[in-house]
């Protein structure tokens, strides 16, 4: 029955879309032209802490290219990465205009719990790309505890959600290692691999930092649509949510780490640094041979650039498909959005139109950017006239970073067929925290105090995570992780 | 007998009203209309209903403060470095600038002067940089320079409690130092030669001279700048608790304030309601403690209290 009742809501929901959006266009059989009035539509566009000067030309192209097309006059408004949920909330509370917010970094709870965003269900019909993404079996909608939909999800190719070690090729060859770029490995074989890369090069080091705490990496986690902090799923059979910081992955992470630390594998101040600071394969490259990063053509290539050495990436923990976890990015209609009809055609255009999704990426082609091959399937970007966005739409439209190679598409092919083939219990279902939100907010504070000394290694573990742990478990994780485990199991029980 | 009352002529301070007013509207528009944002820390705020018309949780939004006992060592480093920081700030700016008084080579004044403000014009960034460099275990110069050659070893600043009760102090000292000299030299220089000649007159000698002229001319200002720092003891130095030692968690114990925690426990999230609360509860005890020292002060010397 429930089956039955979701094809004729799709079925509706199809045709209303088909025949709201034929009406909007030409009547006089003019094609894609669109006849009505032409809306403008405030687009946020995340940096990464530094303004980008060339958002008006970038909008202007984009309008030239939208023309008649969807009835949408495009500007933008950039927004730091790191700032952007305390900013929006500033923007929203003081009645500013914005149609599209991407969000990054913060569960769509933060947002639907003060109501700042409008429930997209009935617009969806102005967005029939995004609509057959989702029937394709794309996880793309963000719904929330009322069963209303408040965002869309960024479409990641499956590979960036990759992770792994970085390693020279010639330090695996001279250690007389054999592994493949994008090997998926066991703690135990990185362990002896950077054995063996110290001895031959007794300055050698692992590039951690306590900005970016990288246990993530080996732990085949599902956070259940939240933070960590709330609970994990561990692998794609278990149906219990578990205290990520006690599992025994997490604690083998932090043991090897504390030894690495004390072999002077780890930098002294690891804790407190960043890559910038602290060394990085691209700042450091004689030294830091080895190093925690997420997995892509782009970050290869700057490695590769800065050692003039062939990079590999093993892989030390595979990876699910799992739901919206809140690193993702997803975007959102604020209540303040004077256009709503005209921003969801325009974020349908970012999910359907590679032109205006690598323009919003990655700006004007030429000036910021060249495609490296006659395929568009690679491009670089302009070392002086960068432009750099991070947020929505289907970025599995866009050009892969670096140089095009072949073998990079079968490695892309093969890793999204393993995501797909392995969803986790909890794939489709998102936890709402908004009952816990003085606990979590404590929770966080207690893993600001302790995560990026453990991580690191520079903190002694007999001592400091028997205290760690108490002190999650005095500021509330049980229940957190109770009330996730009561909400998954009421899920779990309906679907 | 009942004192004739004076009649007053108001047409007389007309512009000094008018003088006023810029003044008065700044302060009415950027301290005071939007004090009715206090309202937030005790609603559940919604964006679509908007601020007066969210409902009320009481003190819901406090709670997350005053979770298990997290409260206790952070009041207590907020509380206590406050209080270190103005007794030595009573002291330390003083003697400095006494001894400063007492330069009389005009040009050597200026220049060490210069020299003592300058690291109140840094920001703590830049501050916090330069301690990086002199405490990095890989490379700061106290462990690469000092340490390391003359023991063989090195010391993890950023890792160990015990240095940073000193580091923080130093700091705090070493840059607002110069700030605060300024504004006690400047009552210094204000105090007529007269008062100099006549004690000389009499004998004193220089210590007398401070003693009996220069502390009670400076008591009014080191009266006004402790009560003015008496209402922040439950604010702190963003930039010196959370920069200068890089957010280490480690040192936690001895250097978050209310200020850190709120950050640290905010910064992933977006929720004003408990940013507010947090504020209003450093405002209302601020507020307090404000009242109380100027009522202590005005009975123990009324001429010294502010209102």
């Amino acid at each position: 029955m429930k089956k039955m009742t979701a094809l004729f809501t799709t079925a509706a929901m199809s045709l209303t879309a088909l025949f709201g959006c034929a009406n909007a266009f030409a009547e006089e059989g003019a094609g894609d032209v669109w006849t009505g009035e032409i809306e403008p539509v405030v687009v946020t566009l995340l940096n990464a802490g530094t303004d980008n000067p060339y958002l008006d030309q970038v909008a202007e192209k984009l309008n030239e290219y939208l023309g008649d097309k969807i009835g949408v006059e495009v500007s933008f408004r950039q927004v730091s990465i790191f700032n952007a949920a305390s900013q929006y909330t500033m923007w929203i509370g003081g009645g500013e205009t914005v149609d599209l917010l991407t969000i990054a970094y913060a569960p769509v709870s933060a947002f639907t719990g003060m109501n700042m965003l409008e429930p997209l269900d009935d617009l969806l019909q102005y967005a029939p790309h995004i609509q057959e993404l989702a029937e394709e079996g794309y996880a793309i909608y963000c719904p929330s505890a009322d069963g209303h939909i408040y965002g869309i999800r960024t479409l990641n190719p499956p590979v960036s959600n990759g992770d792994g070690m970085y390693f020279w090729k010639e330090d695996l060859e001279e250690a007389g290692l054999e592994y493949e770029d994008n090997q998926l490995v066991t703690l135990e074989d990185i362990e002896l691999i950077v054995s063996k890369v110290k001895e031959l090069h007794p300055d050698a080091y692992v590039g951690v930092y306590g900005s970016a705490p990288r246990s993530g990496f080996t732990i085949e986690a599902d956070p259940l649509g939240a933070n960590i902090t709330s609970g994990v799923i561990l692998g794609t059979e278990s149906t219990e949510v578990v205290n990520y910081f006690e599992t025994e992955e997490y604690q083998d992470y932090i043991k090897l780490l504390r030894k690495w630390y004390e072999e002077g594998l780890v930098k002294k101040d690891a804790a407190t640094t960043d890559a910038l600071e602290g060394g990085s394969m691209t700042n450091d490259p004689e030294n830091c041979r080895m190093m925690w990063n997420e997995y892509n053509t782009g970050i290869i290539a700057s490695y590769e650039e800065a050692t003039g050495k062939e990079v590999v990436a093993l892989r030390t923990a595979k990876r699910n498909q799992n739901a919206l976890t809140d690193t993702d990015c997803y975007t959102g209609i604020p209540v303040t959005c004077e256009h709503p009809e005209a921003a969801m055609r325009f974020l349908d255009m970012m999910y359907s139109d590679m032109f205006v999704e690598n323009t919003c990426y990655f700006g004007i082609e030429g000036v910021n950017f060249d495609y490296t091959d006659e395929t568009k399937t690679a491009y670089v970007a302009n070392p002086d006239n960068g432009f750099w966005a991070l947020g929505s739409g289907n970025r599995m439209l866009e050009p892969m970073q670096g140089v095009y190679k072949e073998d990079t598409v079968q490695k892309y092919d093969q890793f999204a067929e393993e995501i797909n083939s392995s969803p986790t219990k909890g794939y489709g279902f998102l936890y709402d925290p908004a009952n816990m939100t003085n606990q979590i907010t404590a929770i966080d504070a207690v893993l600001q105090e302790y995560r990026a000394a453990l991580e690191t290694g520079s903190a002694d573990i007999d001592t400091v995570y028997p205290e760690f742990i108490k002190k999650l478990k005095a500021n509330g994780i049980d229940d957190v992780i109770a009330d996730k485990q009561a909400q998954f199991d009421a899920w779990l029980a309906e679907n | 007998m009942k004192a004739r009352k004076k009649k007053v002529n108001f047409k007389r301070f007309i512009p000094a009203y008018i003088m006023l007013l810029p003044g008065l509207a700044y302060f009415v528009i950027n301290n005071y209309i939007p004090m009715y944002g206090i309202t937030i820390a005790f609603r559940k705020l919604d964006f679509k209903k908007g601020i007066l018309r969210s409902p009320f949780c009481g003190f819901d939004n406090f709670k997350f403060l005053f979770a298990s006992g997290n409260m206790g060592p952070i009041i207590r480093n907020t509380v206590l470095y406050n209080l270190v920081f103005l007794a030595l700030g009573a002291i330390v700016p003083v003697a400095f600038a006494i001894l400063f008084n007492e330069i009389r080579a005009k040009r050597v004044k200026k220049l060490y002067q210069t020299v003592v403000l300058l690291p109140y014009l840094m920001s703590m960034v830049i501050v916090s940089s330069l301690v990086y460099n002199f405490l990095s275990a890989d490379m700061g110069f106290i462990n690469k320079s000092i340490l390391e050659p003359l023991t063989g070893q090195t010391v993890s600043f950023y890792q160990e409690k015990k240095f940073w009760p000193f580091i923080l102090t130093f700091v705090h000292e070493w840059k607002g130092l110069g700030f605060s000299m300024v504004l006690y030299l400047s009552t210094l220089l204000s105090i007529s030669d007269d008062f100099y000649e006549a004690a000389k007159i009499d004998g004193a000698t220089r210590l007398q001279q401070i003693r009996y002229i220069m502390l009670p001319f400076l008591r009014p200002t080191i009266i006004m700048m402790l009560i003015l720092g008496i209402s922040k003891i439950f604010n702190s130095d963003f930039g010196l608790f959370y920069q200068v030692p890089k957010n280490s968690g480690v040192l936690y114990p001895v250097t978050q304030t209310i200020d850190v925690y709120v950050y640290n426990a905010l910064m992933n999230q977006n929720n004003i309601m408990m940013s507010s609360a947090a504020s209003v509860a450093q405002a209302a005890i601020g507020f307090t403690l404000v009242i109380v020292s100027n009522l202590i002060i005005k009975k123990i010397s009324p001429d010294d209290s502010i209102f």
